[in-house]
């Protein structure tokens, strides 16, 4: 079972060996091409003694050796983390340290890898560069069982550390067989996919190898700071026929829709965070010929498991408030509503064969997050909160806590909070979020402050959380609305200065809080 | 003109990215700023639009590579709206 992954594709490329599998920057690279980097990577990594499970990371790049080196790590029964240049520092290698990572593959950036490796109080971790000449030898993965590591992605998490979730074979391989043996997607290696995503994001997995296991090609989108917005160049130039998109990438074109003609889109996909149907409408005058789903699936539970399949025409649903439904559980998974809910509303939890066992090296988020029914079924408790309607379809109605979506990046607001406190010597901070005229959700920090502090504080961040999670605004506030508790009122505080339209600042830009 | 254009979008940079010191030159991109994401290029253009009363088509948004780009597409704007 495990091997099947990897096994589909050599299948691909002994069938059409000539056929493009990725498209980088206008140039394509056969299957053949990515099979020979897959295998000399496969091969470094045995001459660097990594034993089956033991985790390799990558730097990411937009290149064929980033790819090549995703399947050469798990050709070589290793599992594969991946790492994002543009994080800060210390934040990557908070990441080697805590997936006990040995060997860290790069192409371009050594200096980058080099730093990242040297990890205090730490075991050695070797960079090592991936842009090797292909193979021709015969890739022959190592077998896997579905109890095998395949990949560990690292999230926000709420103590201000990253948390890592493993997942393995039986979790991606029950992806797979449901996107390609369930019938209900019929990809074809004419098929050319959309790659939208950062690597350290599961829906990557979706885009890259989904077109490898059925024959078709790939697009990744360069890596830039306009990113999203460069989609549209590429749904285009590329004749794109699959993409899976976050909601944000069409909310950023609205003002365009009726420039873009899409008419090869065959499959429109959406996943990651509140879709609206308005928007939707909008889009789906784009994609004239496209299936259009909502999908929804946090990491812990493999890319995504719950589809909704939008028909044209349709009105909002009546009680989803703009959003479009996520649907039904898809083929071998079950949602329900936690049992201990009461009323309509409730978190939804998820079981099957795609839900991880736990978070890594965290026993206590995993006893948190991890449960068992009274009936001796594993779950595990997403955190959002839904309802389900008369058809059975599943409704996004919150969360349950302080977890928000950036441009489809899971933010817990306590991490922020955390490293903000940190800055201010511990002076009260509330990170929240607002959304902008045009419609994009973006963080916003309160800080319990005479002076306004937003510039250096900034910068600090900067030193400790990904881009997506620095704020965009930051208000002081001189004293923060407490509850009948004693404690901090957030809804008070965020009603009061944001709905209020009250922004104080001060005028200082002393570093002092 | 030119020099007019590239005041005004000095001021319209500083509003959309909240800092008053920021200065602009014609080679500038969205890699100098480490703010400036999509999220903040939509809030620009669209400001931009509003202050020089122009409309932006997609592929010109999709063709600017930098500051420079910007401010010549204003200025070729006001040409034929003049």
């Amino acid at each position: 079972m495990g091997t099947s992954i990897l096994s589909r594709f050599i299948e691909c490329s002994r069938q059409s060996p000539a056929s493009p599998a990725i498209f980088i920057d206008d140039r394509p690279y056969t299957y053949d091409e990515l099979k020979g980097l897959c295998s000399a990577v496969c091969t470094l990594l045995k001459a660097h003694d990594l034993k089956k499970g033991d985790r390799v990371g990558i730097l990411t790049e937009n290149n064929v050796y980033t790819y090549a080196s995703i399947l050469g790590i798990l050709s070589s029964g290793a599992c594969y983390v991946p790492m994002n240049h543009d994080n800060p520092v210390e934040r990557n290698r908070a990441i080697i340290a805590d997936a006990g990572i040995k060997v860290l593959l790069y192409t371009e950036k050594e200096e980058e890898a080099r730093e990242i490796c040297a990890v205090p109080r730490q075991e050695n971790c070797r960079p090592l560069n991936n842009r090797v000449t292909a193979s021709a030898a015969n890739l022959d993965p190592v077998a896997q069982i579905p109890a095998d590591l395949c990949y560990l992605l690292f999230t926000s998490g709420t103590t201000g550390k990253p948390k890592g979730v493993p997942i393995y074979y039986r979790n991606l391989s029950a992806f797979l067989d449901m996107m390609l043996a369930s019938g209900r997607y019929l990809f074809k290696p004419s098929d050319r996919f959309l790659q939208m995503f950062e690597l350290t994001f599961d829906l990557s997995v979706f885009s890259f190898l989904v077109p490898l296991c059925v024959g078709a090609s790939f697009y990744p989108i360069p890596r830039k700071r306009l990113a999203y917005l460069e989609v549209a160049d590429i749904l285009e130039a590329g004749k794109i026929t699959v993409a899976l998109m976050v909601p944000s990438a069409i909310n950023y074109l609205k003002p365009y829709f009726g420039e873009i003609h899409l008419p090869d889109m065959r499959y429109s996909l959406f996943c990651g965070e509140a879709l609206y149907h308005e928007v939707l409408c909008g889009w789906a005058q784009c994609v004239p010929g496209a299936k259009i789903e909502n999908l929804y699936g946090p990491t812990e539970a493999t890319i995504f498991c719950l589809r909704y399949e939008w028909q044209s025409g349709e009105l909002p649903h009546p009680e989803g408030k703009g959003i479009v439904p996520i649907g039904r559980p898809m083929e071998g998974m079950d949602a329900f509503k936690n049992e201990n809910s009461h009323g309509e509303e409730g978190e939804l939890c998820l079981s099957g064969e795609q839900v991880t066992l736990g978070y890594w090296n965290n026993p206590e988020k995993t006893a948190e997050a991890f449960g068992t029914t009274e009936g001796g079924k594993k779950f595990y408790r997403t955190g959002d909160l839904c309802k389900v309607d008369a058809a059975a379809n599943f409704l996004y109605i919150g969360r349950i806590d302080n977890q928000v979506k950036i441009d489809g990046h899971r933010v817990e607001l306590e991490e922020i909070e955390f490293h903000s406190r940190a800055f201010c010597s511990d002076k009260q901070v509330v990170a929240t979020v607002n959304t902008s005229e045009a419609g994009s959700v973006y963080i916003l920090l309160f800080i319990e402050s005479e002076n306004d502090v937003g510039k250096d504080l900034s910068e600090y961040l900067r030193k400790h959380l990904p881009e997506y999670m620095i704020p965009k605004q930051t208000i002081s506030v001189s004293r923060f609305p407490l509850n009948s508790n004693g404690k901090v009122d957030r809804k008070a505080l965020i009603n009061e200065y944001l709905h209020g339209d009250r922004w104080i600042a001060g005028d200082s830009k002393e570093p002092n809080c | 003109m030119n020099e007019e254009i590239t005041g005004k979008l000095k001021s319209v940079f500083q509003s959309v990215f909240d800092e008053n010191d920021i200065e602009i030159n014609r080679e500038m991109t969205a890699e100098d700023l480490p703010s400036w994401d999509s999220l903040h290029h939509i809030q620009l253009i669209s400001e931009v639009e509003r202050a020089f009363r122009i409309k932006f088509k997609l592929r010109e948004v999709l063709s600017m590579k930098n500051v420079g780009d910007l401010i010549d597409l204003i200025h070729a704007k006001q040409e034929v709206a003049a």
